[in-house]
């Protein structure tokens, strides 16, 4: 154990230039030193006196080169292949696991239970569901909720009622354009029982009226 | 004894990828076996873990850069001491020193958009387990937080010691990311971050945002009062206020800053680009969108409308009935 007691910089420049054997601090760093497979040194013939502490200190311009040797790339290479087979065989206990939670298919219960989460300020009328259970739409005012099945969680977004009306049905889903860069579409699917536009939408304030969206 | 100042003797990080591993799996197999409380689910676990590779190879890109910052600095001699590394009380004073700049980071990161577009992605998760640990950012270099630690070096604190720190403050936040352990010992719980703390940091619940920002020590939030204790009666629901709509990797990693982008295009005045950019998340001119602040406020008068209606008398059903606890 060396010196325990700070020592102030103050009328030594640069520090890293000092030839002082007793410096317990310059006995740490010889130059050049490496940090993340770049070594960064102050060229000798930059150092200049300086009074005090970021006043009238001219800064050494340093230089950063590549780190010579290849142990430190040959490491990182080592680490990052070790971590790709890792997240492999973790992703694949995860698969086999099968410890996800449970999401059955909606039912108008569920949905309704998922949308006031996710729409607490709103008064969703009849909901829509999606044909496969995966997804839901309810109207509230002039907004259409949306919510649909991720993984084993739940995805909410809300769209003027006129463009989710508006949404082409394409290879049995309807795709309902967001247009937000977290979320750009929703994909819900439909079938003969549940089309899409649902029949006999009432266009106004479904919430009061309780009308069926779908006919 | 000797310690490099500019090399760190050792990466805690790397030093703790076999225990990761090795936890993660143990986690899936005690959930699996019913032992544990553990979710996992097989797309959004490798998105965690894609985006935790991705961001050590981006470090490894991005990482000399900004170590040369702080070792030119340091070795430019701007620095008020020489702090030895082989002094005890140099790491005590560091261990507090970090983690309060770790806190100051970690508040910055939710509160102001700019830095939450690069932290967003940690929070994108809708589980809360070991692998939601590693989903790290790909962002947080040129996002600049890294430059919050510079006072440290301008202190003296070698750059080295300042490197392992924030490595043991990373290790030791891998922990608390899970369901498995409840509430630890009431002494614990006060001093130091938590699982069930930051189950709250991560959770979407009105009531629990922007809160418990520690690192290792949660007394820096109780102190700056943004501390909030885990209420049982309202679970904690985890992922963002407007969850992702796939597990695109690169959606993760970047949708906060196309979102940013694409506000900024539409901004029709200086004012309008700085709130974008600088403003907290949700912000907006118009106030159409809700920001954390407004989520808080409206649940307040949700809750006391329900009050309101229900009663005193029967506030404790009232609040089992918000919109809060729906099952997520």
């Amino acid at each position: 154990m060396t010196s325990t007691a700070p020592t102030p910089t103050s009328g030594r420049w640069p520090t890293s230039a000092s030839s002082d054997p007793s410096d317990p601090v310059e006995d740490q760093h010889p130059l050049p030193a490496t940090a993340g497979g770049f070594a960064l040194s102050v060229p000798p013939g930059h150092s200049s006196p300086a009074t005090g502490f970021l006043v009238d200190a001219a800064p050494s311009p340093g230089t950063l080169r590549p780190e010579s040797g290849t142990d430190g790339v040959n490491e990182t290479l080592t680490i990052l292949a070790g971590s790709a087979v890792a997240v492999t065989l973790m992703v694949a206990i995860a698969a086999w696991a099968r410890i996800a939670r449970p999401t059955p298919p909606l039912d108008e219960t569920a949905a309704r239970a998922l949308l006031a989460g996710e729409f607490p300020d709103h008064h969703p009328g009849e909901i829509w569901l999606a044909a496969d259970g995966a997804g839901a739409v309810a109207r509230a005012g002039g907004e259409a909720l949306i919510l649909f099945r991720l993984g084993d969680a739940w995805v909410a977004r809300g769209l003027p009622w006129e463009r989710a009306l508006a949404a082409p049905v394409q290879r049995g889903r309807v795709h309902f354009r967001i247009g937000d860069p977290a979320a750009p579409w929703a994909r819900l699917a439909v079938s003969g029982i549940t089309p899409w536009p649902p029949e006999g939408h009432p266009e106004d304030h479904p919430e009061e009226r309780k009308e069926p969206l779908a006919a | 004894m000797t310690l490099d100042p500019i090399k760190p003797a050792f990466d805690p990080v790397n030093w703790a990828i076999p225990m990761f591993v090795v936890t993660i799996i143990l986690e899936i197999v005690l959930g699996r076996l019913g032992k544990a409380k553990a979710e996992y689910e097989a797309a959004d676990t490798a998105t965690s873990l894609g985006m935790g590779l991705g961001s050590t190879i981006i470090g490894v890109i991005t990482g000399g850069t900004i170590a040369g910052v702080s070792i030119w600095i340091y070795q430019s001699g701007y620095r008020l001491f020489d702090i030895p590394m082989t002094a005890w009380w140099a790491w005590v004073a560091i261990f507090f020193l970090e983690d309060l700049t770790y806190y100051g980071f970690h508040r910055l990161a939710h509160e102001r958009r700019f830095w939450w577009a690069s932290h967003v992605n940690h929070h994108s998760s809708q589980h809360y387990n070991l692998s939601t640990a590693l989903r790290q950012t790909w962002t947080g270099g040129i996002s600049g937080t890294w430059l919050l630690w510079i006072p440290l070096t301008l202190l003296g604190f070698p750059p080295a010691m300042t490197a392992i720190q924030k490595g043991i403050s990373l290790v030791y936040q891998y922990w608390i990311h899970t369901e498995a352990i409840r509430r630890l010992p009431r002494w614990f719980e006060a001093v130091f971050n938590t699982p069930s703390h930051h189950r709250v940091h991560h959770a979407r619940n009105p009531r629990y945002l922007d809160a418990n920002y520690a690192g290792i020590l949660i007394i820096w939030d109780r102190l700056f009062g943004t501390f909030i204790p885990e209420d049982d009666a309202e679970p904690c629901r985890y992922g963002l206020v407007h969850n992702l709509g796939d597990f695109n990797i690169l959606r993760v990693a970047f949708h906060e800053w196309m979102a940013i982008g694409k506000d900024m295009a539409s901004a029709r005045s200086p004012r309008e680009v700085l709130g974008y950019l600088f403003g907290p998340p949700g912000w907006s001119p118009d106030g159409s969108r809700d920001t954390s602040a407004i989520l808080k406020a409206k649940e307040k008068a949700r809750l006391s409308t329900l009050h309101r209606e229900a009663g005193e008398g029967d506030r404790e059903a009232v609040e089992g009935a918000t919109p809060s606890t729906a099952p997520a």
